[in-house]
Parts: structure tokens; sequence; C-alpha cells
């Protein structure tokens, strides 16, 4: 019998649909996924994400220099992935109000199509989260990971201010040292690597 | 070196800032304990100097004022000869020109340091976010899951080395080995450059 698995696991490297390489999803494993007990895995709704049940995520959120890590419930659907609505708060800061996605005073405002549910419960389209906000969203399902990066206008209008984005890094010690510390200082600021 | 300009300016208003972009402190370790700095000298592991700053390589080297600002964009400077046979890069001159803007003699820069200041597109930014899924399984151990996402991370930015090059010692890959000279080797062979450096300071001949 066919399985599922064979399906969904391409052979070497990662095989994308179309769809998924232009979004950057890469799609999971059906076999990774929990699903109802005496399935049909040859049968073509196995094809479907009909049977690829809630999942753990990890939510990486790179916007700030200090990164979150969130464990979220995930869905994937329709060429995205919903998480709950009350998990996107605690990954990235973003609150789903009647006006959009909302963080302190500001508010994108989003369609309607954003909203979904997970067993009922409210869910949110991730992907339609990281387009409203201008922002790159990575997944593996799979893997049960997905990185939501900085997106490039944020970044270019940080650097674009003239003002050099503060950060704050460990020595060898791991004392932590902050940029804006040096403040009326002039800095060299000076990367390298061993590589 | 950076080290000997930090002595020599610290008392006119300098202050060095290196950091490390290496996956571990321990890559960084033997550098620091040679150069024994008295400036700050810190170890970035996810490489977030280069997302906030738009880094593409190393070294990169930013100036900033006492205000807060860029005066002088991303470059590419060398305070040593080792690698000049290569690179083309040698120390003279962005020395000299370090002394004299922490003096007060010249400006940081002749052009216009926001213009000049290169910035990433969606894509590129993209790519940086793949990076960052790829480290956090390698991260785990999971160095077969993350493959697919360093590759795909390359692909998306092929002219950013911190990741292309960068990821190497990750993956498990010689970062100065064969696949290193391979790479760069296709990159200047299509008409590209290595290093960007801003005008004003570059060497006549270089990678």
């Amino acid at each position: 019998m066919q399985t599922c698995q064979k399906w969904y696991s391409p052979p070497s490297t990662y095989d994308h649909s179309p769809i998924a390489a232009e979004k950057g999803v890469f799609w999971p494993l059906c076999a990774k996924a929990a699903r109802p007990e005496n399935m049909d895995l040859s049968s073509p709704r196995c094809r479907s994400q009909a049977y690829i049940a809630v999942m753990e995520l990890t939510l990486i959120d790179t916007a700030n220099q200090a990164r979150t890590e969130t464990t979220v419930s995930a869905y994937p659907a329709g060429g995205s992935v919903f998480i709950r609505t009350a998990d996107l708060e605690r990954a990235t800061g973003f609150i789903r109000k009647p006006e959009g996605l909302c963080i302190d005073d500001l508010c994108f405002p989003v369609r309607s199509s954003i909203d979904g549910t997970i067993d009922g419960r409210p869910a949110i389209d991730l992907g339609a989260v990281a387009a409203t906000l201008g922002r790159p969203l990575v997944v593996d399902m799979a893997a049960g990971v997905a990185v939501m990066g900085a997106g490039d206008v944020q970044r270019s209008q940080s650097l674009k201010s003239g003002m050099a984005p503060d950060f704050s890094l460990p020595d060898l010690d791991g004392n932590l040292h902050t940029l804006s510390d040096y403040r009326d200082r002039k800095v060299a600021l000076y990367a390298y690597a061993s590589w | 070196m950076w080290q000997a300009l930090q002595e020599e300016l610290g008392s006119k208003g300098l202050t060095v800032i290196t950091v490390a972009l290496d996956k571990n402190p321990n890559d960084a370790r033997p550098f620091i304990e040679v150069a024994k700095p008295t400036h700050p000298s810190l170890i970035d592991t996810d490489y977030v100097l280069a997302d906030l700053y738009n880094m593409v390589n190393v070294p990169t080297v930013l100036w900033i004022d006492e205000q807060g600002r860029i005066v002088r964009p991303n470059d590419v400077h060398y305070l040593d000869e080792t690698y000049t046979a290569i690179h083309g890069y040698s120390p003279e001159a962005p020395v000299a020109a370090l002394r004299a803007w922490v003096r007060g003699e010249a400006p940081a820069y002749p052009g216009d340091a926001l213009a000049d200041q290169p910035v990433a597109d969606a894509e590129h930014q993209e790519a940086r976010a793949e990076f960052a899924l790829a480290w956090w399984l390698a991260n785990q151990g999971r160095s077969s899951e993350a493959e697919p996402h360093f590759i795909r991370a390359g692909n998306l930015a092929p002219h950013d080395f911190t990741i292309r090059r960068g990821s190497m010692p990750i993956r498990g890959i010689d970062p100065a080995g064969p696949d290193f000279f391979a790479m760069v080797g296709d990159w200047v062979k299509a008409g590209n450059s290595y290093y960007l450096p801003q005008a004003d300071l570059a060497p006549t001949k270089g990678m």
C-alpha cells in the first residue's frame, strides 16, 4: 500500500510545489501529523490537507534584535498556516482587534478572510498577518518551526533614518553591551568572523 | 590592531566595538584572547547585526558619531596586511581616515552617508528569515532538516556572504576550502564583486 509519507516526503531535497516555493512554505509530511486511526493512506484525500491535524509550531519573531520564540498551535490550510488568534499576541505582540492587527496605538487594517478557526476557536492566517505587516514568513511544518522576519521596509526605514539601529550583545563573559550606551563617543563598529 | 587604535584614539573620543558573527563564542575566543581588547568585544551567534545593518559580508565597518548617527556607511576595512595579497585591501587608507575623523581633521565620509547606506529588499529579508530558521534547526542538531533552508536562503540572496559563507561552518563545510573558492569564483566570474566597499577608500584592485 502506498503511504502518505511517500507522497509528501521528497527524496533528497525538499520538493516545493509551485505555491509552496513561491510562499516559502515547506509543506508538511502527512505522516508526521496526527490523523484519524484506520485512515486509508492510499486515499487521495490524504493528499488534501483534510487529515493534517493541529500541530505544535515554534514561531520565531526576528523583527526585534531580542528575538522571541513561542510555541503555538498551528493548522495548515488554504496554502497558508493558521494559528490561534490568542497565540499571535504571545508570539508577536500583535492583537486582532475590530480595527485590524494592532500593536500599541498602531493598527494595520486586514481583510475578514484573515480570520478562521481551529477546533471551533478563533484562529488567524499567519501568512496574511505577515503580508499585512510587510514581513517575510517562512514555515517548515514538518520540522515544526516558522520564522517571521523583519520586513524590508522596517529595516530600510530604520537605516535610512540615519540613526544607528541599537543592539545589545554579550562579550565572551556573557556581559551585555548596548550600542546606545556609547552616545557622546565616536564609535567604530567592526563586524568580523572566524570564517 | 583595533586594540592599538583604541589605545591611540580612545582619549580623543573613539570607542571601538568589535562584533564576531560566529556560531559559537568559542570560534571567536582565540582571536579575542590574542587581541586582549579593552574595548567592547562582542559575540553575535545569530548574526543579528547583519540583519539590523544589512551587512552582506565580513569585515563590515560603520562609523557612528556622538549623536548615534551613521556617518560612514557599511564599508570594507582591513587593518592588517595578512591577506592583502589576496583581496587587495591595505590598511593605510582606512586607518588614516579613522584618525582624521576622530581628531576632527576630516569628515567621516565625503559623500552622503544616508544615500550610500545599502538596504535590503523583501527577498533578502526572506533569505534572512530562512537563515534564522535553518540556524534554529541546526542548533538543535537537526542538520538535514536545516540544509534545504540554508540553501534556499543563499538562493534568495546570492550576494549575502554572511549567509552563503557564514553558514558553511554551521553546515560542516570548510569556509576557506574548495566550496568557498568555487562559490567566490563563480560569483566573480559572473561579473559580481565579493566585497562592496565605499569608493573613497577602496583599493584600485580588489575582489
